[in-house]
């Protein structure tokens, strides 16, 4: 590599830059090692992105701790992460975060001639109702759920 | 090609730090909220209710702490993560609507609309609107004005209206509106110049549209004679020169012993000020006025207890650290008190504007001019080698390098959205 640019020496005597300092020039995109190049270089590909095959819209897509076991039925445990996408419908057979007087909720939405339900998925808790004048409201429906399985 | 007359949309988040809080606690819906600015010093940000209360902006927490705590106002530190994410996410859904989005604040951007046909504008920025409040959980207003301040104007407009969208790009309804528009809220009317404005019976927007320019120049500076222009929809600010406008700017620390002699009050202060001063800069901000408070333990009720603050109003809206001094210790000069033991002091402002273009005698130029580089000089080297490396002499003994002044956040919530470990909880 030729070296054009010159400096000035504490004496006033120019010297090439070359031999002040080493230069370190990354290499970007090709091998400068002899021989064959290596027949994997036409195939790399980026590596699997979760966020990409997992979020459908990384805007309105949020993640919640879930704490309680009213899903487990549908194996959603206590400790497991769910995605939460604000931007889709619940639609009927919708796992929805739901707001019920203000605490969130999991819950399985069904829809019973043309009135929208709210179920729990563990058999083993009484059957879910809402009081007359509760406030619910859709925060938002599930998408996946992240569970780790080694801690 | 000649293109079409100029809209802009202002799009901005109501009460956006406490619609942040409300997203992740449903809770927090039927209570009052406000959040604080960094050291749990003041108020930034309220809820409706809260301003209902009478809980102004920028208002001490001491003043409020009684107020807050009998009508249950939930009170929260600055969760400066959570609401950069859902900013970020806000910005997002306006970059589908739109290429031309111009981030102004964590919670205000300039949209250009020119291109949009009038008749589809308002239905354009409902579904913007919408789609915000259900893809964030964020309520939004918007206002559209054929120059910045137009749309600024709009939008404070468009709070009060249950559509939250009002298009102002009509200029009889611009009248209307502006007829009995307080000129407080007009973007860039500073308290200084509110004063002289109202001195001379201008109480409203629609007034200070029909002023001579040229009057509004003396009064108020190239800063005023630009307002006259804007509000007459003539565009003076482009879309990428403003720097964003913060709504307030506060310093303020708890001391780490009792402060009992006036020096230190006014070294602590002045420091205050030089920070103020590298916060304002750094954003290329100014201020007409500092208001300055001090007061004692309500832990220590044994002993004589005060709180008191002042409001000193500067001439010209400035951010050099030797005229935020000179106002901040006047202000220490006038509030000073002996024989009590004062457990925090701060410096606070609010309506922060451009900074002005010297517009005075070529000798004030000069010095304008040199206080800028002395500024510029100090940040530089404060940047360099750290935090309060250079400070002014008046400075000297107050908070310095390794001090244990450090920001305090004790009702924060979780960062919500970008932690693993602070994730919202759901049964």
């Amino acid at each position: 590599m030729r070296i054009s640019r010159i400096v000035m020496a504490p004496g006033g005597m120019p010297v090439p830059v070359s031999s002040l300092i080493a230069l370190n020039i990354p290499l970007v995109g090709q091998s400068v090692h002899a021989g064959f190049p290596s027949p994997a270089d036409d195939f790399i590909e980026a590596m699997i992105d979760l966020n990409q095959v997992l979020i459908d819209n990384p805007t309105a897509t949020f993640m919640w701790r879930v704490v309680g076991d009213c899903m487990i039925d549908v194996k959603i445990f206590p400790g497991d992460v769910v995605l939460v996408d604000r931007s889709r419908s619940a639609k009927h057979r919708s796992i929805v975060l739901a707001i019920i007087d203000g605490e969130p909720t999991l819950k399985r939405l069904n829809r019973r001639g043309g009135v929208m339900v709210l179920h729990n998925e563990n058999a083993k808790l009484p059957t879910f109702t809402v009081a007359e004048g509760t406030e619910v409201s859709i925060w938002g429906v599930v998408t996946s759920t992240i569970r780790d399985l080694i801690k | 090609m000649t293109g079409h007359p100029p809209a802009l949309a202002l799009v901005d988040g109501n009460s956006f730090y406490c619609s942040c809080e409300r997203v992740f606690d449903a809770k927090l819906e039927r209570r009052p909220v406000i959040v604080l600015s960094n050291n749990d010093g003041c108020a930034v940000a309220r809820t409706s209710e809260a301003k209902a209360l009478g809980i102004k902006m920028g208002q001490p927490m001491f003043q409020i702490r009684d107020l807050c705590r009998d009508n249950k106002v939930a009170v929260f530190s600055s969760n400066y993560a959570l609401y950069g994410d859902m900013s970020r996410r806000m910005n997002q859904i306006y970059d589908s609507f739109s290429p031309d989005v111009e981030i102004y604040s964590i919670d205000e951007s300039f949209i250009d609309v020119s291109k949009l046909p009038v008749k589809d504008r308002t239905a354009w920025a409902s579904d913007l609107r919408s789609t915000t409040r259900q893809w964030t959980g964020i309520p939004t207003c918007i206002g559209i004005g054929p120059t910045k301040t137009l749309a600024k104007l709009a939008n404070k407009a468009a709070k009060k209206l249950p559509a939250g969208v009002l298009d102002l790009t009509d200029p009889t309804e611009q009248a209307r509106v502006m007829a009995n528009f307080p000129i407080g809220d007009v973007w860039g009317i500073g308290r200084a110049s509110q004063a002289k404005l109202l001195s001379l019976g201008i109480r409203y927007a629609g007034q200070v549209r029909e002023m001579d320019p040229k009057l509004a120049r003396q009064l108020m500076t190239v800063v005023g004679e630009k307002i006259v222009h804007e509000l007459n929809g003539i565009a003076c600010i482009a879309l990428e020169t403003v720097a964003p406008q913060r709504k307030g700017c506060a310093v303020t620390r708890s001391f780490g012993q009792r402060v009992t002699m006036k020096a230190e009050m006014e070294q602590a202060v002045a420091g205050y000020a030089t920070r103020l001063g590298e916060k304002l800069r750094r954003h290329h901000l100014a201020t007409d006025h500092v208001t300055v408070f001090m007061h004692t333990s309500k832990f220590n009720d044994d002993e004589p207890q005060r709180s008191v603050s002042l409001t000193i109003d500067i001439p010209e809206a400035t951010n050099d650290s030797l005229t935020l001094i000179k106002a901040a210790k006047r202000a220490v000069d006038r509030l000073w008190q002996s024989g009590f033991r004062y457990s925090k002091a701060g410096i606070i402002t609010q309506d922060l504007v451009p900074p002005p273009i010297p517009q005075r005698a070529l000798f004030d130029n000069l010095d304008h001019e040199r206080a800028a580089k002395v500024m510029a000089a100090m940040d530089e080297a404060n940047r360099r080698w750290g935090r309060a490396t250079v400070v002014p002499a008046a400075t000297m003994g107050g908070p310095a390098k390794g001090q244990t002044f450090s920001t305090k956040f004790e009702m924060r919530s979780p960062r919500f959205t970008t932690r693993w470990s602070e994730l919202p909880e759901t049964n």
